[in-house]
């Protein structure tokens, strides 16, 4: 099952070859917790990767197709001119670091929930950040960035993160 | 069970209210105590199922993204619940707690072995001291995990307990109140019941009936009351009744009693009277006829000298007067003196047989021991010449000795075998047998002979003065039986008589073995003019 391999990853001791699958299960997670605005609701919510994605082929197909909120996940990986009009949730890879503003802008535009685990990705507006800190994997939520995006995180999943940045962009306790 | 059956009403009724309250009040505290256990256990389920429930989906998410110490955090957050011993979370499958929060009171307690076992969840399962739940932990459709709550059932069994305490010490209260409602009620109840009692008491100890009792109320009792009074009623008037007829009674016999002994009186005077006139005429009647036998005895020589006489006279009448003369003479003045003279023998005896009954009642009685069998011999010797005379054979058993008038038991014998001798069939040898049973109380002597026996109307006759029966061939006074029913009746006995005509009669008669020396009695009794 899913949570034993998250919680098997999230504290073994290979966590060389698993990493990118714990960081793909915390993606899909995430996807349990957000509300999206009504319009934006379709048949299925819509994992978009943008970059070079840490994300292994494996630890994709793991999350590929499984259901959140009763809906089904799909995997979209997109070349940089495709639009993000369909993503529900947006996988930033670090190598796109450059230009994170201008794809946080158009995609918070579009009601997504931006995610990466690219440094201090929350502290620049993205929503979630996904933090190794103690040889685990981690997150940091930035509220004011999933209000931009008109999405609501619900507070059983802000219980757990590392840390929440409000929207002065201060982290709270 | 004895002790209480003998018991008054009110004391029953006090015992049986009492307890049965007693017994009311035990068995709702103990339905009540087991209500309650089972109900609290059913609460104490419920509240540890809505904690688990939101434990449970507070935890979901840390499990989900494998964060154990946020896990721990929500778990420790329940050692604010008091009776929570222990709250361990599980992975799937897991041998290890993911997480885990034991209060301090007791040592941690491990689930792994349950959790590996795949029981079946949602279920609270109990122990003598504790509960333990187990719940699923889900998010979003999957199953992530179990949490087990262990619970301390130390504050249900207070609860029980402080229940318990105020029940024993309700009940004795209870018990108590019960005892005096109780006494007052059968008090109440059983007052007319022992007021009753005590009247039938009275009643049957005084045969007072007119007393009543007192009904207090309209219920059984009330209606028991009016019963027993009713029957009271009538027990009275029929007392009364009674009493009235008793009265009566006495008074009847008295009167009856006085008159009987006036009667009795007369009767014995007009008996004295009879016995007297029955000796006077019989005495005083013997001197005329003896006159009349003497005068006539004077007229036949008297006619003897007219005869003489007339013999010479004779020889001058013609032949005709003198032969009707003769016939006068010789032959009808004679067979008149003849018939005078028989007559009057005649009448002498019976005058006789008159004074012997009548001196009977006048004689005193000499009682002493008689041996009957020398008795009855000497008799037979005095009639040897009669017997002889009709060929009889007389034969005598042994007989007893007795306490009788000697004089009066030799007449009694003499006159039964000188009858038996004098109806013997002259067609055929006499018999004649005498013997004597013992039955109890007296002697019955037995004079059977072969004789002509006497029909059976005449067998009540035979005992009457001057009678002699159907047959007249034979010579007596006509007193006999008679005299011996009267002798026997003197001596306390009485005479009976079997017979057969053709065949022979059987005389007998009663002698008390122990005479009642009542001479006035038996002076009454054997009054000739009685029979």
């Amino acid at each position: 099952m899913l949570s034993a391999v998250i919680a098997g990853s999230a504290s073994a001791d290979d966590k060389e070859i698993h990493e990118d699958e714990v960081k793909a299960a915390f993606v899909y997670n995430f996807a349990k917790f957000v509300e999206w605005p009504a319009d934006k609701i379709s048949e299925s919510i819509n994992l978009c990767i943008l970059g070079e994605s840490p994300l292994g082929f494996s630890a994709l197909k793991a999350i590929d197709g499984r259901t959140a909120q009763e809906k089904q996940l799909v995997i979209k990986l997109l070349n940089k001119s495709d639009e993000l009009k369909d993503c529900h949730i947006v996988f930033i890879a670090a190598s796109e670091r450059n230009k994170v503003a201008q794809l946080l802008k158009s995609a918070h535009q579009q009601h997504a929930l931006t995610v990466s685990d690219m440094d201090r990705f929350a502290e620049m507006g993205g929503a979630i950040g996904l933090v190794k800190t103690d040889e685990k994997i981690r997150f940091a939520i930035n509220l004011l960035a999933a209000q931009e995006a008109g999405l609501v995180i619900s507070s059983r999943l802000l219980s757990l993160t590392l840390v929440v940045y409000d929207e002065n962009n201060r982290p709270t306790p | 069970m004895t002790s209480f059956r003998n018991n008054s009403i009110a004391r029953k009724l006090t015992f049986i209210i009492t307890i049965t309250a007693i017994i009311v009040l035990t068995i709702c505290s103990i339905v009540l105590v087991v209500s309650q256990f089972y109900s609290s256990r059913e609460a104490i389920a419920h509240e540890l199922n809505s904690i688990a429930g939101v434990s449970a989906f507070a935890v979901a998410p840390a499990m989900l993204f494998g964060d154990n110490l946020a896990a721990q955090k929500i778990l420790q957050a329940l050692e604010t619940q008091p009776d929570l011993l222990a709250a361990e979370l599980y992975l799937n499958n897991a041998g290890v707690p993911f997480a885990r929060f034991t209060s301090d009171k007791k040592a941690g307690v491990v689930f792994a072995q349950q959790n590996i076992n795949q029981e079946l969840c949602r279920r609270a399962v109990f122990t003598r001291q504790q509960v333990i739940l187990c719940i699923p932990v889900e998010m979003d459709g999957d199953i992530l995990g179990r949490l087990y709550l262990q619970a301390d059932l130390l504050r249900l069994y207070k609860e029980l307990g402080r229940l318990l305490a105020i029940f024993s010490g309700v009940l004795p209260v209870v018990g108590l109140l019960a005892f005096l409602t109780a006494h007052r009620l059968g008090t109440i109840l059983a007052r007319p019941v022992r007021h009753l009692a005590n009247i039938a008491i009275a009643i049957s100890h005084d045969e007072n009936y007119a007393l009543r009792a007192k009904k207090y109320a309209n219920d059984e009792v009330g209606q028991l009351t009016e019963s027993f009074n009713a029957m009271l009623e009538q027990i009275q008037l029929r007392d009364e009744m009674l009493n009235a007829h008793s009265r009566k009674l006495e008074q009847l016999v008295e009167q009856r009693t006085r008159s009987l002994s006036e009667t009795v009186q007369q009767l014995s005077e007009s008996n004295e009277e009879l016995k007297d006139f029955s000796y006077i005429v019989s005495h005083d009647l013997r001197a005329p006829m003896i006159n009349v036998q003497g005068f006539v005895n004077e007229l036949g020589l008297s006619l003897k000298d007219l005869r003489h006489n007339l013999d010479t006279v004779m020889e001058l009448m013609p032949e005709h007067k003198k032969t009707e003369l003769l016939d006068i003479l010789d032959e009808d003045i004679p067979a008149s003196t003849r018939f005078i003279t028989g007559g009057i023998a005649k009448m002498n005896q019976l005058l006789g047989g008159i004074l012997k009954i009548s001196r009977l009642g006048r004689q005193e009685l000499n009682i002493s021991a008689v041996d009957t069998q020398r008795l009855v011999n000497d008799d037979i010797v005095a009639i040897k010449y009669q017997s002889d005379r009709a060929k009889a054979e007389i034969q005598v058993q042994a007989l007893p000795q007795v306490q009788a008038d000697p004089y009066l038991l030799t007449q009694i014998f003499a006159n039964l075998l000188s009858n038996a001798i004098k109806y013997l069939d002259p067609k055929r040898p006499g018999k004649i047998e005498i013997w004597a049973e013992d039955q109890d109380n007296y002697f019955r002597f037995f004079v059977k002979d072969n004789g002509l026996g006497i029909s059976e109307k005449d067998q009540k006759k035979v005992f009457e003065m001057f009678r002699r029966g159907s047959n007249h061939s034979v010579e007596g006074e006509g007193v006999g039986l008679n005299y011996v029913k009267s002798a026997i009746k003197r001596l306390g006995g009485t005479i009976a008589v079997e017979s057969t005509v053709g065949h022979g009669s059987t005389f007998s008669f009663t002698l008390p073995k122990e005479i009642d020396a009542n001479p006035e009695l038996q002076a009454t009794s054997t009054n000739p003019g009685q029979v």
